[in-house]
Formats: structure tokens, sequence, C-alpha cells
């Protein structure tokens, strides 16, 4: 499509951007009175073919009923045309680099003049293939004239006996003629004039930009990275990055490099203009600098800004977006954050952190230039002590933790401009930190010996910032069967007392406790593991007639699933239990807690496991008994039942390995009946119990 | 005497040197090590019984062998001489807690390498006649047969039911059947040691026995030569062969 677009300036209002529609009326009259031109090819393999086009446009006696209408959408109507006048106008078109032998040009397009609707349609194919190719001799087009619709028309071929020069010529009365340097092709000309009268006091000149030629070279700028407001600091230039779109496929890429640039125009001043960085295919990016510098404080100005490309030498071209309208601020800019309190790594909830806005102008006081602070966080995680102001310091105080964006929109007063800070900052709010300084991890309490037995234990812990100790709330695991008290109730405060009272019934209960401290808006805590014991020796627990360590020892693996009873009259200092013989129990006796020493010829035992082997020993006294003598009534001292008085049956100790004549058959130091319950304590696994052994002392104190 | 050990020592060192060069055992403690020594020694005296097993215990891995014999059998004659504890410590045990120290002091000599054998030969031939006794079975105990007429003469010459008990089970090693009138003798010894259990009969009262220690370890002594020890009706002792 060959679009024809131009710029009209006027003596009346601002300059009009841009031409977004019009109504055809029946109200001009267009004439084509120029022609076609071509140039000669050019060194390097390359030539220039330039169209130019010359018209009049004259409105007729209707003119007075035309209807304007102009940019944005909006016709405004009642605008007086200017009847009875030609116009002169001309279309220039320039399209350079075609190749000697690789042009394969196709013209559809229009050309849109701004202040008349006339528009011409080319179709055309030119190709390179020395002057063979056909032309037709007649080219149709259509003329929407003024005051009617799709006037036809026809170019007309002039035979020339020279196949490289092909000449139209209108039917009509204006004969145009056609150069076709030495290319060949097929051409439809279609010239179409609507009816359109506009406000114009004159047009001079129309620039084209020809687009969806075979070879494409629409240059597009994207815009999009460019702020519509540019806060531009005094004395420093407009700077800005933007995106450059060149699609100019079709060129041949042996042919020759294309070189470009691209122009940013205001007016026919340039600002922007990039080095020859157009690549084939490529995006590329302006520099960031121009020549446009702000000016001092408290301006500013509307610009827009016209994109030109230049492709190879060729002329200007307007690119897309053909105009991008800058808001330019050159009296201020907010540059940054800074944090003038607190080192940035510790900063905790509730802390005053004192910002500090980097602006440009850096004024210290003044009236004009508003600070308005914004944090980005956790929902409802934090305040300014000022709203806005005019100073250039506030205070952030943020009540919950996680990571905040500081950042300010820095506004003046007067115009009502702003600009927001171009960097911000990053601030990481941490919950408060919690240490439990005492007890340590691990440490050990016990019951005292008193009844009721208590159980006291002090924590204390420090936080940081230290404001938060009175803020502390605590806790601890509680012993099911005790009665917990603190200091103070409830637990608050940087040093608490628990108190438990009594001892509880099941063993489970003592061991380990997490007391914890804990800033529960924050989310903060702190804990401790440590471990509640009994007094071994002491009688203080729920039963009240047996020994702690009994009581809560027989809870625990350590006793086998038999019945058994605590001490009684046998029991002396060297005997940690017995069996009487026919009672369906055993007896453990005070000793069983205190004995140790070398237990199955192997290791150290002593406590807990010396408990269990006492009862495993005696249990299988018990064993024996109900085997050997209750079958027979009951044990009888008898010489033909035991010989040699050991406790064993003369008819089972065979069976067993012994000898019925000897007390001690393996010479061991210990009679056969005793050495069954000592090898029977083997079965016990030293250590077994001693996770669930909470005694002081114990295994595990 | 301790000259003589010193001299005895030197002597031996030199002929150990010559024929065990890698007799690693005999090596003077390290330096401060002699302080070490000396108060297990003190430790050995304890009153308290079970500090003189532990003491002992300790003693055994001091590398000089000369020194530990030394030591332990200093030890046993205490021990003989006067008892730390004549109390039982274990329920149906008929060992006394001195017994039981004796019975560490001979396990650590047993555990001594053979070329301490005459070290403690020599140490007998000089010792105290009790001490002598038990150096004796100990030397029997360790095979050596040159004391076989002596430890036979000590079973039916000294007083001290220990060092009786002690060449009872020292001539049983020998497992010699010319023994036998000697272990016959044994039978008829009427040492003998109450032994409480942790049992009450139905009646409730306690379960008690005796023991004969010696007669004991003759029975055993009888039983490894092929013999089966029966007691008539009167309570005299008569051997069948098997």
């Amino acid at each position: 499509m060959l679009e024809v677009r131009g710029i009209v300036e006027t003596e009346g209002p601002p300059p009009w951007e841009e031409i977004i529609s019009y109504t055809p009326v029946p109200c001009a009259k267009v004439e084509l009175i120029d022609k076609w031109d071509c140039a000669n090819p050019e060194p390097h393999g390359t030539r220039s073919l330039f169209f130019y086009y010359l018209f009049q446009v004259k409105f007729d006696e209707f003119c007075d009923t035309c209807v304007c209408f102009f940019k944005k959408n909006e016709p405004q109507r009642g605008e007086a045309c200017i009847c009875n006048d030609w116009l002169k106008l001309d279309a220039r078109a320039w399209i350079t680099d075609i190749c000697d032998n690789e042009v394969n040009m196709r013209l559809p397009g229009h050309m849109q003049f701004l202040d008349k609707e006339e528009r011409i349609i080319f179709h055309a194919e030119l190709r390179n293939d020395k002057c063979r190719a056909q032309f037709p001799n007649t080219v149709v087009g259509v003329v929407n004239g003024c005051c009617q619709i799709d006037q036809r028309f026809e170019l007309h071929r002039i035979p020339d006996p020279d196949s490289c020069r092909a000449e139209y010529y209108y039917v009509g009365e204006n004969v145009r003629f056609f150069t076709d340097c030495g290319t060949g092709g097929n051409m439809t000309f279609f010239l179409n004039i609507k009816r359109t009268a506009y406000y114009s006091t004159y047009a001079d000149e129309v620039e084209f930009t020809i687009e969806d030629l075979s070879f494409k070279d629409t240059l597009v700028i994207a815009g999009c990275y460019l702020p519509f407001t540019v806060c531009l600091a005094p004395g420093e230039p407009l700077t800005f990055g933007t995106e450059i779109s060149t699609d100019v496929w079709g060129w041949p890429v042996d042919c020759q490099t294309m070189i470009g640039k691209i122009y940013g125009r205001k007016d026919t001043t340039i600002i922007i203009l990039t080095a020859d960085t157009i690549l084939q295919n490529c995006f590329t990016t302006p520099p960031e600098t121009s020549s446009f510098l702000g000016l001092p404080y408290f301006h500013y100005k509307n610009l827009t800004l016209n994109w030109k490309a230049q492709v190879d030498i060729g002329p200007l071209r307007n690119a897309k977006p053909l105009f991008t309208t800058l808001h330019i601020i050159h009296a201020f800019r907010a540059d940054s954050v800074k944090i003038t309190s607190h080192h940035p790594d510790s900063i905790y909830v509730g802390d005053s952190v004192r910002v500090e806005a980097w602006n440009s102008p850096f004024l210290v006081d003044q009236r004009r230039l508003k600070y308005d602070w914004r944090a980005s966080g956790p929902p409802g995680g934090g305040h300014f002590r000022f709203a806005h102001h005019y100073y250039r310091h506030n205070f952030f105080i943020a009540t919950r933790p996680g990571t905040y964006t500081i950042y300010y929109t820095l506004t003046d007063s007067v115009s009502g401009f702003g600009c927001t800070v171009l960097r911000n900052r990053a601030i990481v709010v941490k919950p408060p930190q919690i240490q439990i300084v005492a007890p340590v991890d691990s440490a050990k309490f016990t019951f005292n010996t008193a009844n009721p037995g208590v159980l006291a234990c002090t924590a204390y812990a420090v936080t940081h910032p230290d404001r938060f100790k009175d803020s502390l709330q605590w806790s601890i695991t509680p012993i099911v069967g005790s009665n917990l008290t603190t200091i103070p109730s409830p637990p608050r405060g940087d040093t608490v007392i628990f108190r438990f009272e009594n001892l509880p019934d099941s063993n489970n209960q003592f061991g380990r406790k997490y007391i914890k401290a804990s800033l529960v808006t924050y989310n903060a805590r702190d804990s401790v593991m440590v471990k509640a014991f009994f007094p071994k020796y002491a009688l203080n627990n729920p039963s009240d007639t047996l020994p702690n360590w009994y009581n809560y020892w027989r809870q625990t693996p350590a006793m086998a699933l038999i019945l058994q009873h605590f001490g009684g009259d046998s029991c002396n200092s060297n005997t940690r239990g017995f069996y009487n013989f026919g009672n369906p129990h055993i007896n453990i006796c005070p000793v069983a807690a205190e004995t140790s020493g070398i237990l199955c010829a192997t290791a150290y035992w002593d406590g807990i496991d010396v408990f269990a082997a006492t009862e495993i020993h005696e249990n299988q006294h018990r064993i024996d008994y109900f085997n050997w003598w209750f079958p027979i009534g009951g044990y009888q001292q008898n010489i033909h039942l035991d010989g040699d008085r050991d406790l064993i049956l003369n008819s089972i100790e065979p069976s067993l390995g012994l000898d019925s004549t000897m007390q001690d058959t393996d010479g061991d130091s210990l009679i056969d009946f005793e050495d069954r319950g000592y090898d029977q304590e083997c079965s016990w696994i030293r250590g077994f119990a001693d996770s669930l052994d909470w005694s002081n002392p114990g295994h595990q104190y | 005497m301790l000259k003589l050990k010193l001299a005895y020592r030197l002597f031996l060192g030199i002929i150990l040197f010559a024929s065990f060069i890698d007799n690693s055992r005999i090596i003077e403690p390290a330096l401060g090590a002699s302080n070490n020594v000396d108060s297990l020694k003190i430790k050995l005296q304890s009153p308290i019984w079970t500090e003189r097993i532990s003491a002992a215990e300790q003693i055994a891995t001091v590398q000089d062998t000369a020194l530990v014999i030394d030591i332990i059998a200093e030890a046993i004659s205490a021990e003989l001489e006067q008892p730390v504890s004549l109390e039982y410590s274990r329920v149906g045990s008929y060992a006394s807690n001195s017994e039981i120290i004796l019975q560490k002091y001979n396990s650590i000599l047993m555990e001594l390498g053979p070329n301490t054998l005459p070290v403690i030969k020599e140490l007998a031939l000089t010792s105290p006649r009790d001490l002598r006794h038990w150096l004796i079975s100990i030397i029997a105990l360790k095979g050596d047969t040159s004391v076989h007429q002596e430890v036979r003469d000590i079973i039916s010459s000294n007083e001290n039911r220990w060092v009786r008990g002690m060449a009872v089970a020292a001539l049983a090693a020998y497992q010699d059947k010319k023994d036998v009138p000697w272990f016959q003798m044994a039978l008829n010894d009427t040492n003998s040691v109450l032994v409480v259990l942790d049992v009450l009969l139905e009646d409730e009262s306690r379960a008690i026995t005796y023991v004969y220690p010696i007669r004991e370890s003759a029975i055993r002594a009888l039983k490894i030569l092929g013999y089966v020890v029966i007691k008539d009706k009167d309570g005299n002792f008569a051997l069948k062969q098997r």
C-alpha cells in the first residue's frame, strides 16, 4: 500500500497532529497535472525511483456545504472551505536501494491528502529483467471525484519500440508519463477523489511513507519504554530508552548493508538522533541522550516528538508511532530513598527508621515540593510519621515483620505535577529476637524431697530489642497430676518462675518439658528443653508408702508382668529381693536400688538395671518352686529328695546338667539354686529402660 | 628381699634380653608412673574390699610384670593374714569378699605370660609360709610339675582353709590319678560355710545350707579323674570308678 501522509501547517489554531477520519462531500474537483519521473541508475548497483505528482484541487460551487472534520474523531462542522481556488499539491515518493537484478516491487497503496481526500492507488509490478518485461497497454484507474463516485479512468501506454521504456497517458486531459528506468511491470492506477473539504489555508507539501512494498521498510518505535512523564532534573539531558523494530525483509542481503538512523523531532528540531545503528531485522535501541536539556526549577512543558526514520540516506520517513507526547517536568526529579538511621540489616518491628528523599533539586527546606511517602509490604504493617510534608526526611515505623518497599512522590504544589521516585528502597523488618538465657537447654530439675514435692524452675530471657522483654509470654509443658503455678501469673516478662507441686502418678510425666517464651504478635519465640526428675529415695509420690524409685521404675519395662511386693521382714543389707516359697508374688527390697557392681560377669550394673535383674532373679526362684516343689506338696528337707541340700530336686539336677552330690557344680562359689537366678539376670539388656529412668540419681541424671 | 629381687630382675633381664628380644612386657614403668603405682599399692590396703579389687585391676595394667608380681604377692599375703571382709556380698555365695579379692589376685597372676614363672618361683622361695604355699599353687596351676609334691603337702599340712582349698584346686589341675589319696583326704575336710539364700521356705524361715568348699573341690577333681563320690548313711565317702 502506498500511503501518503502530510503535515499541514496553518495560520490558525495549533497544528493538527493527525487526521483520523473524514467524510467525503461532493464539493471538490481534482486534477492531476504532473508526471512521474525516475532517476538514472546510481553507482554500486542501486538506483532510485522517484515518483512525483502534482495535483490541482478546486472546490466547486457546493463548497459551502462542505463538512470538515478534524482529528480526534470529533467532527467540527461549519468551518468554511475555500472555494473556487485551485490548490496545488504535490506528492513525492522515493524508492531507493533497488538492486539491479532483483527488483520485485508491488505498489498497492493510496495517497491521502490532508486537506482533500484524493487517493491514488497503485498496483505496480516492476521487474528488472533486462527490459524484457511486458507492459500492459492500458492501466485502469478509478477516480472518486467530487460529486461522483468511482469515476474510472484509464492510463494508456504509448507504444514504444524500446521495451525499456513505458509511457502511459490519461484518457482525459491529463497525460502522464512513466519512465520505467529499465525495469518492466504492470501498473494499475487508481485515482480516488472523494468529496471532502477541510479547514485549511494551504497545504504545500505532502510526504509519502511507503509501506507494503515487496520489500518492507517499516520502522516501528515501540515507545512503550518511554514514560509519558519525564522528570528531568535541571541541566540534565533528556534520557530514555526505547525499542525500535526494523522489519526490512526482502532486501537482498548480499546486495548491501543497510544503514539507518532514527530521528526524534520536535517540529524541525532534532531532539533524538541515533547513530547508524538500525540493522536488518534487528531491534535497535537509540542512545539515552538527547540535545534537550532540562530548564531551571519549576518549569514544565509538553513535548511531542515526531519520529522519523532514515534508511540508507533516503528521505526521512515517518516511523511508528508517529508521535509521542511527553510531559517533561524539567524542574525536579525524585531519585532515591536513603535510610539515615539504623543499620539496614538490623531493623526490628517498632523501630522508627529515618528515611530521607534524595531528589533534584536538593532543597533542604522549601515550601513548594511536597513529599508523599508510601510503603508497600505486609498489610497494615507500617506507617510514616508524616503523611506528606515539605521536608525531605520522614520516619517509617513497621508494626509487622516483613519486607517493605519505601518510595515517595515529589509533587509540585503549584503545577500539580509529580514525580515518583526512580529507585525505591527495600528494607527488611525483622521480628524481635528472643533468647532464653536460663535454664540452658537440657537442664535438669528435680522435685524436692518434701511432701508434697515441689519442682521450681526459674526462666529468664532477653529480647532484642530490649523493649520487648516485658511483653514476653511464657509456657511450659504441664506435668499431669502436678499443680503448676507461675510467678508472675500470668507468666509475662523477662523472668518467670514455674512451680510444680505434687509428684505425678505416672512416670511418663517426668522427663522432657519445653519452656517457651514468645511474642505472639510478632510470631517470635524461643524454647528450651528441660528434664524433670524425681528424688530417687524420697517417699513423696502419690503412693505414700513406696519409695519413689520403686513406684516409678515399676511402671517401666524394668518390671515384668509379675506380682511383686515391696520390702518385707527378710530384706537386709545384702538382699535385693526374695521369694517366699508358695507365694504368688516376689519381694523387692530397698537395697535393690542401692546395689551396684559387676552383674552377669560383664559390666557394671546399678540403678534400674539392678532393679530389673533382681526381679528376674526372684521370679526364677518362683518359677522353680512351682515347677519342682509345688507339685509334690512343697519343699521338704529330705536327703532322698535333695541330697546336697541345694533346694533342687535330685531327680531334676541331671536334666539341668547339675550334680546332685554337689551344691556348686560349676565351682563358681554360688550354689546351683542361686546360679539359676543369677544366670537368668543376664536376660535383661543392660540400659534397656534407661530412657524411662527419671530418678535422681539415675541413668539419665 | 628387695635387693635380691632387683638382682634377680637384672639377671633375668640379661637372660631374657638374649632369648626374648620381643618380650615387650618387661619394660620399666614410664616416667611418672611410679607415683601412680605407689598410690595403687596404698589402695590395695583399703578397708573397702571393692576398692582393693579396683586397685588390683589397675595394677594388672602396669607393664613391668615383675613389679606386678611383687605387688600382687604382697597383697595376697596381706589378705591371707588379715582378711579385709569375711562378709558375703552375694546371696547364695560361699565366697566371702576377701575370697573374691584373692580370686582376682589369682586371675591377674594366671594371666601373666609363661616367662613370669621363674619370677614367681623365685619369689615363692623367699616368701612366708602361707604366701609360699599360695604361690606354689599358682605355679602348679600354670602347669609346672616341679611343685607337684609340695602341693600335696600343702593339703595335708596347711591350717588355712583358703590355702588348702587353693592347693586342692591346683592339684586337680594335674589330673593325676596318683593324687586320689589327697583328694580323699580333702573329702573329709570339715571346713564349711553357712550360705543364706534369698528364699523363704513355706514356714517363712530363711532357707540356709552349709557348703564344704574343699570337699566340693575334691569331688569336682575326682569327677574329672573318673570317680563317683558316694556318701553313705553314716556320712562316710566312698569312691566308685565310673
